[in-house]
C-alpha cells in the first residue's frame, strides 16, 4: 500500500489548505473487524425479518380490506332477498348478461363451496372481526336456505328461486374469500 | 499517514477480498478503516453520525467490491463511497431539520469557545480542529473536500446536487469564518482565489 503524488491542484490552494491537510488523515476506528462481522451478520438477519413482516403486513392488509368490505355489506339491516325482488311474469324473457353473469357466481360458488367443505376444522381463525364476519356469514347462508327449502315447498315461482339462489351463491363466494385471506394470514404467523 | 484516495492496494488482496476470503477482507478493514474514518469525521463531524456512516460505508464496501474495475487506486474508489454516503446524509431532510434546532447553539457556542491556543504543532492542529467544528457540517464538507481531497467546484456542485456558485460562496464565507478563529485580530494571510 504506497502514498503517490499530491492531489491535483496543490499549487492554487490556499496556505489555509496546507494547514488542514497536516491534520491526522487517519483516526481509530470505532469498532474493529470482529464487530463489523458481528452488525453484519445483525442487518442481514434484520432485512430477513423486516421481510418476512412485509409478507406478513401485506397478507394482514388483504385481511382487513376483505373484513371491511364485508362488514360494510353485512352491517345495513338485510331485508328479505324474495320481498325486494319483484317476481317477473312467468314468461318474461331473462336477459342474456344477466344470465351468463349468475351462471359464472353459481359455478364459481359450487367451487368455493367444495373447497370450504373439503377443510372439515374450517381453518384457523386469526383475528375476532374476521370469525364474527365470517359467523354472520353463515347464518345468513342458512337463512336463505331456509326460505329456498321454504319456496320449493310452496312451488314459488322460477324467478324467486333463482334470486334466492343467486343470493346464496353470493354469500358463499364472499365466505370464501375471507376463509382465503384467514388462511393466508395463518400461514404467515 | 497516507490520505484514503492515494491508499493503493495489491490487486490479489483485492481478487482474494471479493471471492470472499475472511483474511484478505479483514487485511482490507486493517488497511482502509482508519483513513476512512477519519474523513467521514471530518466531513460530518458529529461521533455518533460518523460511526453510523463508517458502518454504513464499510459495508457497502464489501457489497459492492465486484463494481471495482480498477481503474485508478483503490483508496480513490472507497473514498467515492465514503464521500457519497456522507453527502446523502448531508442532503437528507432529517439532517436539515435538525440543523434548523442546532443552528442557535452552535453560534452561541462560536462565540463562547476560546479564541486560538499556543503556537506548536499540536496546538495549531487543535486550533483548526475546534475552527473546523464551528462550521456549519456543509461549508465543512466543501472547504474538505476542496481544499484537502482536490474537489473543483464543479464536482462539488454535483455532488451536492447544486450550482458551482454554492460551492464558491460557502467556500469564502468558510475561509472568512476560520481565518477570524485562528488568527489574532487585525492579522490576516491572505487565501487563494476560489
Amino acid at each position: 500500500m504506497s502514498s503517490p503524488a499530491p492531489p491535483r491542484g496543490e499549487p492554487a490552494r490556499s496556505g489555509l489548505a496546507h494547514r488542514l491537510r497536516a491534520l491526522p488523515s487517519e483516526m481509530t476506528p470505532p469498532f474493529g473487524w470482529g464487530e463489523l462481522q458481528r452488525r453484519a451478520r445483525r442487518r442481514r438477519q434484520l432485512r430477513a425479518i423486516a421481510r418476512a413482516g412485509s409478507a406478513s403486513l401485506a397478507a394482514c392488509c388483504v385481511l382487513a380490506l376483505t373484513a371491511g368490505a364485508l362488514w360494510m355489506h353485512l352491517g345495513a339491516p338485510q331485508p328479505n332477498v324474495a320481498e325486494i325482488e319483484p317476481t317477473p311474469p312467468a314468461d318474461a324473457p331473462v336477459r342474456a348478461e344477466t344470465m351468463g353473469d349468475a351462471a359464472t357466481l353459481l359455478a364459481r360458488a359450487e367451487a368455493a363451496e367444495r373447497w370450504l367443505s373439503s377443510d372439515p376444522d374450517g381453518g384457523a381463525i386469526v383475528h375476532v372481526s374476521t370469525g364474527l364476519a365470517i359467523a354472520r356469514l353463515e347464518d345468513r347462508i342458512a337463512s336463505v336456505d331456509d326460505q329456498l327449502d321454504a319456496a320449493q315447498l310452496q312451488e314459488a315461482g322460477g324467478a324467486r328461486l333463482r334470486s334466492l339462489r343467486l343470493e346464496r351463491a353470493r354469500l358463499i363466494d364472499d365466505l370464501a374469500r375471507v376463509r382465503y385471506a384467514e388462511t393466508l394470514a395463518a400461514d404467515t404467523r | 499517514m497516507t490520505k484514503l484516495a492515494h491508499i493503493e492496494v495489491p490487486e490479489g488482496l483485492i481478487a482474494s477480498a471479493r471471492d470472499g476470503a475472511e483474511a484478505a477482507r479483514e487485511r482490507l478493514y486493517v488497511a482502509l478503516s482508519p483513513a476512512i474514518f477519519a474523513l467521514i469525521r471530518r466531513l460530518v463531524g458529529r461521533r455518533a453520525v460518523a460511526e453510523d456512516l463508517f458502518q454504513e460505508t464499510m459495508m457497502a464496501l464489501y457489497e459492492h467490491l465486484g463494481d471495482y474495475r480498477g481503474e485508478g487506486p483503490f483508496g480513490a474508489w472507497v473514498r467515492q463511497i465514503a464521500v457519497s454516503r456522507c453527502l446523502m446524509y448531508l442532503r437528507s431532510p432529517w439532517h436539515r431539520a435538525r440543523l434548523e434546532l442546532d443552528a442557535s447553539l452552535e453560534e452561541t457556542a462560536f462565540r463562547a469557545s476560546p479564541r486560538a491556543l499556543s503556537g506548536s504543532a499540536t496546538a495549531d492542529a487543535i486550533d483548526l480542529e475546534r475552527a473546523l467544528a464551528s462550521l456549519s457540517p456543509t461549508a465543512r464538507a466543501v472547504v474538505w473536500l476542496y481544499e484537502v481531497e482536490g474537489y473543483s467546484h464543479e464536482e462539488i456542485a454535483r455532488a451536492f446536487g447544486r450550482t458551482p456558485s454554492f460551492s464558491k460562496s460557502q467556500l469564502a464565507r468558510a475561509h472568512r469564518r476560520l481565518r477570524e478563529r485562528l488568527e489574532p485580530d487585525g492579522v490576516r494571510q491572505p487565501c487563494a482565489p476560489v
